[in-house]
């Protein structure tokens, strides 16, 4: 889940909306590429995963009808409603009691609400820069040091001034959102495995292009993988 | 064993009168039609019968993708299932073992349908 100031500020819309609506037991909010952004505290990272791998499937199967606009269960213990709003989907498990109104105003109203406020903040509308998965190489020697390396390409993609969620941080903290080159990465691994490091641009030229990110022996060890592995980057604002 | 048979008569029986019912919101304005799925047999009666394998490969997934979903939020079994496109509607339930998905326009009330087949 993404930790940035765009995120923590959908997080506590989620838990005052779960406060003021006691009949909300569950909710996350993840874009329509498939990015988590938040979630309440009670449902772990793999549940949403797997509710999030069977919406996807249920959307391209959807695409028969036309596209998919939302989504409600009615289970013996509980609802379940997804909902598209903008470029997003909101989950909200319920009571199975939970007024239909009180649901259509979160949906329709209180979040799109939230949602547009926070888009004023930043210039371009907001778009969750998805984690790009890279190729692990091992970087050896005296001289592999403690940064990482990525294509010079990536991480022009990845200039802080093009992702919105600067424009946020920036309104938020009031720092001035000017452009700066990235200078830190997140490394997630498969197995659940994560690190915050510095970054620099491949060196070698013969590795340039190839979706690759060096990675020095001693980090591959910490975050117990090997050469050939896919990780999962993106850029640390 | 006599009492199984009651049994299996009865279930025949509501599945027949289902039936009956769903012929009638087949006449209904908005409906474009239905597939009710057993298990050893299937009647799919829709407008457009292209549409067939499309609408047959979604109801499947609603209903696999309901069950992963309500199991990891530990909502309990699915009763019914709604399904809206920018123009479509579908609603899904478990009847008497089978899978029943009915597929619609948007202005079609399916909360009325939903009660006639209860």
């Amino acid at each position: 889940m993404d930790r940035d100031p765009y995120a923590i500020a959908l997080n506590s819309a989620l838990t005052e909306i779960k406060k003021a609506y006691p009949d909300v037991k569950k909710s996350f909010i993840f874009t329509k590429n498939g990015t988590i952004i938040t979630g309440d505290q009670e449902t772990d990272e793999k549940t949403m995963n797997n509710i999030l791998e069977s919406f996807e499937n249920l959307k391209e199967k959807a695409k028969s009808i036309g596209n998919l606009q939302s989504f409600h269960i009615t289970g013996k213990n509980g609802k379940l409603t997804l909902s598209n709003i903008k470029d997003m989907h909101l989950l909200l498990a319920t009571s199975k009691n939970a007024d239909k109104t009180q649901i259509y105003s979160i949906t329709h109203v209180i979040l799109p609400t939230i949602l547009k406020t926070l888009e004023t903040f930043s210039p371009t509308p907001i778009q969750i820069t998805p984690p790009k998965k890279l190729i692990v190489d091992t970087l050896t020697g005296f001289f592999a040091g403690d940064s990482v390396q990525i294509d010079a390409e990536i991480l022009m993609d990845w200039t802080k001034n093009n992702d919105p969620r600067a424009g946020v941080k920036a309104a938020l903290t009031g720092d001035q959102n000017t452009q700066e080159s990235i200078n830190q990465v997140h490394i997630e691994t498969f197995g659940g495995n994560a690190a915050l490091c510095k970054v620099k641009e491949i060196n070698d030229q013969n590795l340039k292009g190839k979706n690759m990110i060096r990675i020095p022996e001693k980090l591959c060890k910490s975050l117990e993988i090997n050469k050939g592995d896919l990780v999962k980057v993106k850029p640390a604002l | 064993m006599l009492v199984k048979n009651s049994e299996t008569d009865d279930t025949e029986n509501d599945i027949e009168k289902i039936q009956e019912t769903l012929q009638e919101i087949k006449g209904q304005e908005g409906i474009i039609g239905y597939i009710l799925r057993g298990p050893k047999s299937a009647s799919i009666d829709l407008k457009d019968p292209t549409k067939i394998i499309d609408y047959a490969v979604l109801s499947s997934t609603a209903f696999d993708a309901s069950r992963n979903m309500t199991e990891a939020l530990q909502m309990g079994e699915v009763d019914t299932i709604v399904v809206e496109s920018e123009e479509m509607k579908l609603l899904s339930m478990n009847i008497n073992n089978h899978r029943l998905s009915i597929f619609m326009e948007k202005n079609v009330d399916h909360n009325t349908l939903y009660k006639n087949l209860k």
